[in-house]
């Protein structure tokens, strides 16, 4: 069989060499192999379309496009032919098929061909197609534009993102494109438009491309929501999604097409399969156990890399990219010409600029973060290395595929382990990967901040009715559970700020107009188009040099940290801060190697249920002598010193181990069962022993277990027995718990931060000119108490609280590996030193969370006293010298 | 006064002693005056007008707790060191006729308002209850300003910075809170507003910190 995507020679035949070339390139752009036409031309404004050459039937117009299939010897595969009929029928649905595999096609030609049967090109906007990073949109409007002109439909296609001119954007208004390739912001914002209804009054198709990457997030939330509207505005309305595979499609799919739509989910080809191998230390090196920036196999790694013809090296981190970039440039091994960094905080040009390059098979290596998991192939790309954990098989499936797109050829990553224990994932990684364990992605449930900025996205432009919008709303996935009351409580926010008894002075953003909401202030309404979107980060603080080129952004806190003459890494450079201005930092060359790393406070992934499970079926199998593998024989040692210090727990074991350390006492507790779900125990433990003793505990989590860590000499708290301990770890009141340690944690406030801006309650102000703003500008972790003691009700502090539960603490995991570990074997031990599975929590460097059942005063007493020995300490052992 | 001295913290300044309570204000014995800074009176209003839903009933509170100081402290002066109000206010704010009849309740008391780089004269003529504003005051030894800055006339007495400290301990104990800033030639108090953030100092050589928890001030 052949693969999709080969393109081979035209014959010689009938069409003139200047056609077949012409056509031989559009081929190449339509399959994603378009560096050979790579144009400069901004894919937004006005290009001719080429002619419409009409057919007579639907029948003509797919023995066309067959034809061009054969001209480019392709092969048309069975499940575009599936999906070009399922459209042709007025259906929708979900095609999930592997990068590369032809999918774009797909899900377009049905829509192309149909075009063609129309004596003239349809008028007026048709089809939206939704991206989910404004980066793909012109790579994906250059192939659905060959298409079109190869097979002569004369299909006028643009796109339209943030990046859009207005010119062009009212261009597009006036004389709107047959397609338009936009994001899920984008979306929103021309739906707050007042004209939008007469705007979409012809479409008739929306496709959404990596369906995937949005279904599990608010972005997602909010296109469902706006999808429901198109939904209404546009009866008959098809829409397509495409997704890489994922244990749930079905839910995947009622998400994008909106409850009760009976859609077609379609399979597309086979996954190529995926070869994981590892780079494992030799024996004479001592490996680290702990860390995840870890150098140490930089010279392994780049044994890997330099045999091939290009590689993309992949870490979990920006912080660990900068520094990986720097360690293999450092080896000399490649010039820097042949190596290049990418992650999202660099400026988007000089991102386009090493995309472009790597295509184009100009670079041998690029490190980059979880940037370059999407969008369309770097065909050159022939191998994958993952630095640290992959933290879920999904997500090691999708970095995978990115290399191997020669015919019959397999994905090949390779994982490089950080630290020690890395080494047992990667194995574990492997054996869930052999029996085909593929997490899930699940929509977020009635998020009232999103729901919120929807509707007043909506009552800026059409107006809406209560009761139509609430049945609209409802044909969301994510709204299905929305009570009357929920939604009631949003339009009483939206208009009045919160519930009618509650003062909410001045206020006024939507106004209930006869029955219609609608938004009448003019600033309002432009201050809400600036908030549009759902993706919520730290202000951002540019980084440029003196003379101005820009070269990325970086979280403000981590400037704010540094002092002119400071130097740090940062887009493969090092960079000397030299002053502060107009949220721009200035820098200069370092002449110095010696630098700060930006700790970019991105989320860390937890790994997913279905590896932890691995791991300690991997480490059992290492216990009982029935796995072997090269990773885990390479730190066979490590694991013997766990075993004779303490335990090496397995599926139906619960460790803890209370260990002496200089800092205080710590019991480590090791469920296995991901950071967030951890988070949540640790809290609740710490919670629970609080309500007995009053005791000030620091709390450190990671994916393998947590530590509660208490800084005053209290013995109770290293003899606690097995009997005392499983109270602790009950089920009954757990909820009531949890929430109970959150109410007194800084989680919720944490939490909060996302919501508030969604809601509309953070306004970051407008850009350049942020001080006219700041009469209104308040942190959300000032709101948050405002709210908490003015408005305890506030939906959205019940929001954030739930989405603590949910999201950050895993509730559901919570849950259920309490159950597990009460059915569990408790092994309860005292080792005299820090082991290998406890070291890692121990040396976190990362500030955890802080739980107190102890009075300020005696809190600060305490601290001072601390400082006040450690002083002594000191005096005397100078006096003693 | 009981409730004063038992939670207060008394520091000695300039040969004067001044009593810094946990409600984040200076209580001068000697003088019977009262210094509270950056109240931001009316501060939900503007968010509210801005389209940004805060809970009113914040500056009520918030001027409500500030005569509950003066009046357990037997304060017969009340010095504001700047940004009593928040933007310009409507004369309909609720807040307003509160603080009218707050000041009404208590005729003797002077009040004294620094006036602060939110007090713009506009705000200031929309205050329905009158205050004498001043841009600076004299109160040997102390010199009462808005912004910190040094003055040869004498210790100055500011607010506008909203301080606040972190204290550390080890890697993993913190513990973050208002703090009175006191420096070699000038003070800086907390923010006493209720809807108020506030921003992290830095010490520097020789200064005192006395952080403001809920039930005491301690010296760090």
């Amino acid at each position: 069989m052949k693969i999709t995507g080969q393109v081979n020679p035209a014959r010689p035949g009938d069409l003139t060499a200047q056609l077949r070339k012409k056509r031989k390139q559009n081929a190449a752009i339509a399959q994603g192999d378009d560096a050979s036409l790579r144009s400069k031309s901004k894919v937004a404004t006005e290009q001719p379309a080429g002619e419409h050459q009409p057919v007579a039937t639907l029948a003509d117009a797919i023995s066309r496009t067959e034809q061009w299939y054969a001209e480019n010897q392709w092969q048309v595969f069975e499940y575009q032919r599936d999906t070009w009929n399922a459209w042709h029928e007025g259906r929708s649905g979900l095609i999930h098929s592997p990068t590369g595999s032809g999918k774009t096609l797909a899900a377009w030609l049905g829509v192309v061909q149909a075009a063609l049967v129309e004596p003239k090109v349809p008028a007026g906007l048709q089809v939206l197609w939704i991206t989910p990073l404004r980066a793909l949109a012109g790579d994906t409007c250059e192939q659905l534009r060959a298409a079109s002109a190869a097979l002569q439909a004369g299909l006028r296609i643009e796109t339209r993102t943030g990046d859009t001119s207005s010119t062009d954007r009212s261009r597009q208004k006036s004389k709107p494109p047959f397609a338009l390739i936009t994001t899920p912001e984008s979306l929103s914002v021309m739906l707050s438009y007042a004209d939008g209804d007469k705007r979409f009054s012809r479409l008739h198709t929306v496709v959404v491309d990596e369906w995937h990457e949005l279904l599990g997030s608010k972005r997602g939330v909010q296109l469902q929501l706006c999808l429901a509207r198109l939904r209404r505005q546009c009866p008959g309305l098809r829409v397509w999604g495409v997704s890489a595979t994922l244990a749930n499609l079905p839910h995947a799919m009622d998400a994008l097409i909106g409850n009760g739509n009976n859609g077609a989910l379609i399979r597309g080809v086979v996954p190529k399969s995926v070869v994981v191998e590892s780079i494992v230390p030799r024996d004479d090196q001592r490996f680290r156990w702990s860390g995840h920036l870890g150098l140490q196999l930089a010279e392994q790694v780049m044994a890997v890399i330099a045999p091939a013809r290009s590689t993309l090296v992949f870490t979990n981190t920006r912080a660990q990219a900068e520094l990986w970039f720097q360690g293999l440039l450092a080896l000399g091994t490649l010039s820097v010409d042949d190596i290049a960094l990418h992650h999202g905080s660099l400026d988007l040009k000089l991102r386009q600029q090493i995309e472009s390059r790597l295509r184009d098979g100009q670079l041998r290596c690029v490190v980059c973060t979880s940037s370059l998991d999407l969008g369309v192939d770097f065909r050159p790309v022939d191998q994958v290395v993952q630095i640290g954990s992959p933290k879920g098989v999904a997500r090691l499936l999708q970095r995978a595929g990115r290399s191997g797109h020669q015919p019959g050829a397999v994905s090949r990553i390779v994982c490089v382990p950080t630290h020690a224990f890395e080494l047992v994932e990667i194995a574990a990684v492997r054996m869930a990967l052999a029996e085909n364990r593929i997490e899930a992605r699940v929509t977020p449930d009635c998020c009232l901040d999103v729901l919120s900025q929807h509707l007043v996205t909506i009552a800026m432009g059409s107006g809406f009715n209560a009761d139509d919008m609430f049945e609209e709303v409802k044909t969301a996935a994510a709204f299905e559970a929305l009570t009357k009351t929920q939604y009631q409580w949003v339009l009483d926010f939206i208009t009045r700020g919160g519930q009618a008894l509650k003062g909410y002075p001045q206020y006024h953003r939507v106004v209930d107009d006869n029955g219609t909401f609608r938004v009448v202030s003019n600033s309002v309404a432009q201050k809400h188009r600036m908030a549009i979107g759902t993706i919520v980060s730290d202000a951002q603080m540019s980084i440029a040099f003196q003379r101005g080129k820009r070269l990325g952004s970086t979280e403000e806190s981590f400037i704010a940290r540094l002092k002119p003459g400071d130097i740090f890494q940062f887009a493969g450079r090092y960079l000397e801060l030299v002053r502060v201005r107009d949220m721009t930092a200035q820098v200069k060359k370092a002449t110095r190697k010696r630098a700060t790393v930006p700790r970019w406070r991105g989320t860390q992934m937890p790994i997913s249920t279905e590896l932890a499970d691995s791991v300690l079926e991997t480490l059992n199998g290492w216990r009982d002598g029935t796995i072997a593998s090269p990773e885990l024989h390479s730190i066979d040692s490590m694991l013997h010193l766990q075993q004779q210090w303490s335990a090496i727990p397995g599926p139906d074991d619960l460790l803890i181990e209370f260990i002496r350390t200089r800092e205080g006492y710590s019991l480590f507790c090791f469920p296995f069962a991901g950071r967030l779900a951890h988070e949540g125990l640790a809290m609740l433990l710490a919670y629970r022993l609080s309500q007995q003793f009053s005791i000030t505990l620091s709390l450190q989590v990671n994916d393998y277990g947590l530590e509660l860590q208490c800084a005053d000499p209290f013995d109770q708290f290293l003899s606690l027995t097995e009997e005392a301990l499983r109270p602790l770890f009950r089920t009954e009141h757990l909820i009531d718990d949890v929430l109970a340690s959150i109410n007194s944690g800084e989680i919720a406030r944490r939490q909060f931060r996302g919501i508030a801006r969604i809601a509309g309650l953070v306004f970051n102000g407008y850009p350049g000119k942020s001080k006219s703003q700041k009469q209104v500008q308040a942190s959300s972790g000032l709101i948050y108490d405002v709210l908490e003691n003015y408005d305890a009700d506030n939906l959205l502090l019940d929001q954030a609280r739930r989405e603590v539960l949910e999201q950050q603490l895993e509730m559901k995991r919570i849950e259920s590996s309490l159950r597990s570990i009460a059915s569990r074997t408790w092994r309860i031990m005292q080792p005299a030193h820090l082991t290998p599975l406890a070291f890692p929590l121990w040396a976190e460097s990362v500030q955890g969370q802080t739980y107190s059942s102890e009075s300020f005063r005696s809190r600060v007493t305490k601290m001072l006293g601390t400082l006040e020995k450690a002083a002594q300490q000191t005096l005397a052992e100078s006096a003693g010298e | 006064m009981s409730e004063v001295s038992s939670a207060a913290l008394e520091v000695v300044c300039c040969d004067e002693t001044l009593s810094l309570l946990p409600v984040k204000a200076a209580w001068w014995a000697a003088k019977k005056t009262l210094f509270a800074a950056d109240i931001h009176a009316g501060k939900e209003q503007a968010f509210n007008r801005a389209g940004i839903a805060v809970p009113g009933g914040v500056s009520e509170d918030t001027l409500s707790l500030l005569m509950n100081a003066v009046d357990h402290t037997g304060a017969e002066r009340l010095v504001i060191l700047g940004d009593l109000l928040h933007a310009v206010p409507d004369h309909s704010e609720a807040w307003q006729t509160h603080w009218q009849t707050l000041l009404a309740a208590r005729a003797q008391l002077d009040v004294q308002v620094i006036i602060g780089n939110h007090d713009t004269l506009t705000a200031r003529q929309r205050l329905i209850a009158p205050v004498h504003w001043q841009a600076e005051l004299m109160e040997p030894p102390f010199v009462c300003l808005h912004h910190p800055q040094e003055d040869p006339r004498g210790y100055v007495l500011a607010g506008h910075i909203h301080p606040v400290w972190q204290l550390s301990v080890g890697r993993r104990q913190r513990i973050r809170a208002p703090v009175f800033w006191f420096r070699k030639q000038s003070a800086i108090l907390p923010s006493f507003g209720l809807f108020t953030g506030g921003h992290l100092i830095e010490r520097g050589k020789g200064d005192r910190l006395f952080l403001a928890g809920d039930d005491c001030v301690i010296e760090v």
